[in-house]
């Protein structure tokens, strides 16, 4: 190892000479072991089962793939053409049987459907060997089956898996936008969590259930979006990071310190697959922290992180000869690429995009002359490949490109309009709906007009008297009329006198001041006629009103269900109406001894609050402003009970 | 530097720079104004002058401000200012003029601001143009009639080629040529792409036209979504319809107890713009009724039932479950335990009998809001 590769140059995070290592704890998050790691998380990997088993009475030995994807079953005879061999991919599989394990043969019956024509074949393996060997695999396939039938929407979609016809419990994973509205309110353990979550609901809870006599599911039945809400939230997991942003140097004792996770080791190998081959081609030769050491400090991470590079990084020799792999991004993103149609796809001339270079033309036109790279454009990338491990949840064909780019193809200009489906409406006419209410107000205008009134007369009127100046009515118009066209006066419209007139706009001025005077009472805010109680009472009063708005909704409900089952429930209800009435007076009686202190406490206040608004209605205080606010549910939860007792007494009459 | 930064384009003018389109649905209905004026002494010519100065003071407000004055009458909806385009636009009187007659006119005019005049004239003379071609039997047979619907929706078309079109047209409010060219006010848009602010006010005599039910309520609906408000000032006759409408889309609601005072009404109610009525308790009337009559019985209900289909209210499920307005078959499997709480068990082998002197109608219903307090 060459001696200048060393650390003895000016670190990139302090100005000091100062020495970097990596620093790893050895309880939490042992160096060694990152590959192993590696090879869990990245395959995936599950060990290859095999058994041996005879198929249509032929020895052999079956085989489950490694990647749990595929089953085969191969002859035993040493034959090499005529060796029959048979390969279910697993997520044909329909269906699985198996004998129970006590039996005397084992037996496993996989039923496969052909992934073109749709027909379901079974095949029969007989197991052979020891018994032990048949329940290993049995589990491995089913877990296998699982497995692949847990990954979402693109396997899911391909094999629609007959859940109740397997024998062997291989149903998927339930994922939690499934979840039943009865499984939710049966689920006490997320009902509790959602309580702990929210205090106002807690107390809610508290006051309706524990204390009011609801019982939960009577609660919840009203709540389930909340519980859904709940457990859709807590299933979200978090996805992927800029891993390298995160890595933050420590200065300790003069060394600057950088640890490491299992985790972080395995998201940076994802993110930036350079780095995981710069890892595989080097670290046999160097240490496994001698590695990371010089990888925080060598030109490599800046340029991954997007930093600009500059004369003064140190340099090193091994990692250095990977910067100029020119792409950096090995193989990334190509996913994404399948799935952009050649119509809209710009990368053929992407040398000419000038957007890629801000506001400024492209001048050079060539790929790659950028030494360095702006944070930017470093940070975009990161984040279309965190996006592009993300499963999309939203293309649902992804899988045939050619499907998907035929749909993007239709230009909808060219497409006829899609039939609209809306239900024909046969409307009456709706004169008949409202001939009677405008009854009252119709008058007959004869009647109110005189006799003498006519068309001819009315119009000429009108005519004359609207004329913008006198001249203009030398001739009016000659209206066929059965009337005699006779020439009418021109009649001044009727003007009063000055005072007259005078007396009418105020008599306006003061209907629409009285108006206003009534709407500025109603306004919300400090105009308000309504004082609001102090804070404690007011508290009290909110979660009062809340409960018996939830009791009233349950009495109703019931109430007229017509459900000789509920009965109990409405007396429930009943009663919890009638301690709700009570609470309400307690609170109300509450409140007017609080005032009392507090009266006796300031005297001057209550004085001073009387001068503010004139137009007010004396100011309500205690008892009153309690019951004045908390008056309409009172109306309601009496309603309610009147109806009860009436309906009680219509029963019992007529028993 | 900054003169060549190219983000002006998106800064956009406060909403406060744009003018206002005031448009003007007057009823015209000339029996429905007698009938008024025998009622009230307000006659039709005496609200005509009115409504002119309260319209000369909406365009003394703003130079860009702009006025339409639509006529409701008896044979449809006619534009009074701005005139048809196309039309004489001369007053039925004005071939009979003297040369003594015109400079005397001109005389009077010369110290009238000239918008204001324009607007008058056109106004007079396009009412005089309609008065003229109106046959008194016609006036006669109609003392209800009223375009209402189209009314609104010759306003709102108008509004939309002003306000939202950009390219303006013929101009509004001031007659003159010269004026047509000024597409919108100096070009300022606001983020809803509208160049101009507008407003409605209906002055009605003439109660609800029952026929026109639906294209209102949609006329109603496309002012709301437009923001425009529709201010009403309801002479006589108590009105559904526009009631409804002043308070859906934020208008003003009047029913001037002294309809002889009725510029009073104008100025103080309907005067003020969009940006002034944000800071303004408005005198609109205290208490909109909003309960409705039932379309079976017609009577006014705190709750009813409502076909789901139509939206047609009925205070008791219709007759063989069929809605009586479009005629669609109603599942009211649900409903039938309504009338029949069940509230003691059934151990004595008898049917519950139905709750049938209650209170309300002998409709039962769920009560879960609150009964209305006084």
């Amino acid at each position: 190892m060459p001696d200048h590769a060393m650390p003895s140059i000016p670190c990139p995070v302090t100005t000091n000479r100062l020495h970097t290592q990596v620093y790893t704890d050895p309880t939490k998050h042992p160096i060694y072991p990152i590959i192993e790691a590696r090879s869990i998380v990245c395959g995936g990997r599950m060990a290859t089962a095999r058994a041996s088993a005879s198929y249509k009475k032929k020895d052999g030995e079956i085989t489950l793939d490694a990647d749990g994807k595929s089953l085969s079953w191969r002859a035993e005879s040493s034959g090499t053409a005529s060796n029959p061999h048979i390969v279910i991919s697993v997520d044909s599989i329909k269906s699985l049987q198996a004998t129970p394990p006590t039996s005397a043969k084992v037996m496993i019956k996989v039923f496969v459907q052909h992934p073109t024509d749709g027909t379901v074949d079974p095949y029969v393996f007989t197991f052979s060997g020891a018994p032990d060997e048949a329940s290993i695999f049995k589990a491995a396939l089913t877990a296998a089956i699982q497995a692949l039938k847990s990954t979402p929407a693109l396997d899911a979609a391909s094999t629609d898996v007959k859940d109740d016809r397997t024998s062997l419990d291989s149903r998927p994973a339930k994922t939690l936008r499934n979840k039943t509205d009865h499984e939710l309110q049966e689920d006490m353990s997320l009902q509790q969590a959602v309580l702990s979550a929210s205090p106002t609901l807690q107390k809610k809870f508290h006051e309706a259930v524990i204390s009011g006599g609801m019982t939960p599911v009577q609660f919840w039945t009203t709540r389930i979006h909340l519980l859904r809400a709940y457990a859709v939230e807590q299933a979200q997991v978090r996805g992927s990071y800029n891993v390298l942003a995160t890595i933050k140097p420590k200065t300790e004792d003069s060394v600057v310190r950088v640890s490491l996770s299992r985790d972080q080791i395995h998201a940076i190998f994802e993110q930036h697959p350079i780095i995981q081959k710069v890892y595989d081609e080097v670290v046999p030769k160097l240490r496994e922290d001698e590695f990371w050491r010089r990888f925080f400090l060598s030109k490599l991470y800046k340029k991954l992180k997007g930093e600009k590079l500059v004369p003064t990084d140190s340099h090193d020799d091994i990692l250095d000869q990977y910067l100029k792999g020119g792409n950096l991004d090995l193989g990334s993103g190509a996913e994404r690429q399948l799935r952009i149609p050649h119509v809209i796809d710009i990368s053929g001339n992407e040398d000419n995009h000038s957007q890629k270079q801000g506001n400024r033309p492209d001048l050079t036109m060539r790929p790659n002359k950028i030494e360095n790279v702006p944070i930017i454009r470093t940070l975009n990338t990161l984040s279309s490949k965190l996006l592009d491990s993300v499963h999309p949840v939203d293309l649902t064909n992804e899988r045939d490109p050619r499907t998907q780019e035929g749909v993007d193809m239709k230009l909808h200009d060219l497409q006829n309009d899609t039939r609209q489906q809306k239900i024909l409406l046969n409307v009456k006419d709706h004169r008949q709906f409202f001939d009677t209410r405008s009854g009252p107000h119709f008058v007959k205008p004869q009647a109110s007009l005189g006799q003498h009134t006519t068309g001819v007369g009315i119009l000429l009127m009108l005519y004359q008297n609207t004329a913008s100046h006198n001249s203009l009515n030398q001739r009016p118009p000659n209206y066929k009329s059965v009337d005699q066209p006779q020439q009418w006066p021109i009649q001044p419209s009727k003007q009063g006198t000055s005072d007259d007139n005078d007396s009418v706009l105020r008599a306006a001025s003061a209907h629409i001041s009285s108006i206003l005077a009534i709407r500025r009472v109603q306004m919300p805010g400090r105009f308000g006629c309504l004082s609001t109680p102090d804070p404690r009472i007011w508290d009290q009063l909110l979660l009062t009103h809340a409960t018996s708005t939830e009791f009233l909704r349950h009495f109703w409900g019931a109430f007229f269900s017509g459900d000789s089952k509920k009965i109990n429930e409405i007396r429930n209800m009943a009663g919890s109406l009638n301690r709700s009435l009570e609470r309400i007076e307690s609170i109300a009686t509450s409140a007017e001894e609080s005032e009392k202190l507090s009266n006796e406490a300031g005297r001057g206040d209550s004085d001073r609050k009387r001068s503010k608004g004139s137009n007010r209605p004396p100011n309500e205080k205690g008892f009153a402003l309690v019951k004045r606010v908390i008056a309409p549910q009172e109306n309601a939860i009496k309603t309610a009970l009147a109806r009860y007792q009436l309906a009680l007494q219509g029963s019992g009459d007529s028993s | 530097m900054d003169k060549v930064d190219g983000t002006e384009h998106y800064n956009f003018k406060a909403p406060a720079d744009l003018a206002t389109l005031q448009v003007i649905i007057l009823d015209t209905n000339p029996l429905a104004w007698a009938t008024l004026e025998s009622s009230s002494s307000l006659s039709f010519p005496s609200a005509l002058s009115q409504l002119l100065i309260f319209a000369n003071a909406h365009l003394a407000f703003s130079q860009s401000n702009r006025c339409a004055v639509i006529a409701n009458h008896i044979d449809g909806t006619h534009f009074l200012s701005p005139a048809d385009p196309g039309t004489d636009h001369r007053d039925p009187g004005e071939a009979d003029l003297t040369p003594e007659d015109l400079k005397e006119i001109a005389h009077q005019n010369a110290s009238k601001y000239r918008v204001f005049r324009l607007l008058e004239d056109e106004v007079r003379a396009s009412y005089r143009r309609l008065i003229a071609n109106t046959s008194p039997e016609a006036v006669m047979e109609s003392p209800n009639t009223s375009f209402l619907a189209g009314a609104l929706s010759a306003a709102l078309t108008y509004i939309n080629r002003i306000c939202f079109g950009g390219m303006g047209g013929r101009s509004s409010g001031v007659a003159g040529e010269e004026k047509s060219k000024v597409n919108s006010a100096g070009g300022k848009v606001d983020e809803t792409g509208r160049t101009m602010h507008a407003k409605i006010l209906v002055i009605s005599v003439t109660p609800d036209p029952a026929n026109q039910y639906i294209p209102v309520m949609n006329s109603i609906f496309s002012a709301q979504r437009l923001k425009i408000p529709i201010d009403v000032c309801k002479l006589q006759d108590s009105t559904v319809f526009l009631q409804q409408a002043a308070d859906a889309t934020g208008g003003v609601y009047m029913e001037p107890e002294h309809p002889q005072g009725l510029l009073q009404y104008l100025m103080v109610g309907f005067l003020p713009d969009h940006l002034a009525r944000r800071s303004l308790i408005l005198p609109t009337k205290v208490d909109v009724d909003f309960r409705a009559a039932c379309f079976c019985h017609k009577k006014v209900l705190d709750i009813g039932f409502v076909c789901s289909v139509c939206l047609s209210i009925f205070c008791e499920p219709p007759e063989g479950a069929v809605c009586s307005t479009c005629q669609v078959k109603l599942d009211v499997a649900a409903l039938e335990n309504l009338n029949k709480p069940v509230v003691l068990p059934p151990r004595k082998k008898k049917k519950k009998k139905a709750v049938d002197s209650l209170p309300e109608s002998g409709v039962a219903s769920a009560a879960d809001s609150p009964a209305p307090t006084e």
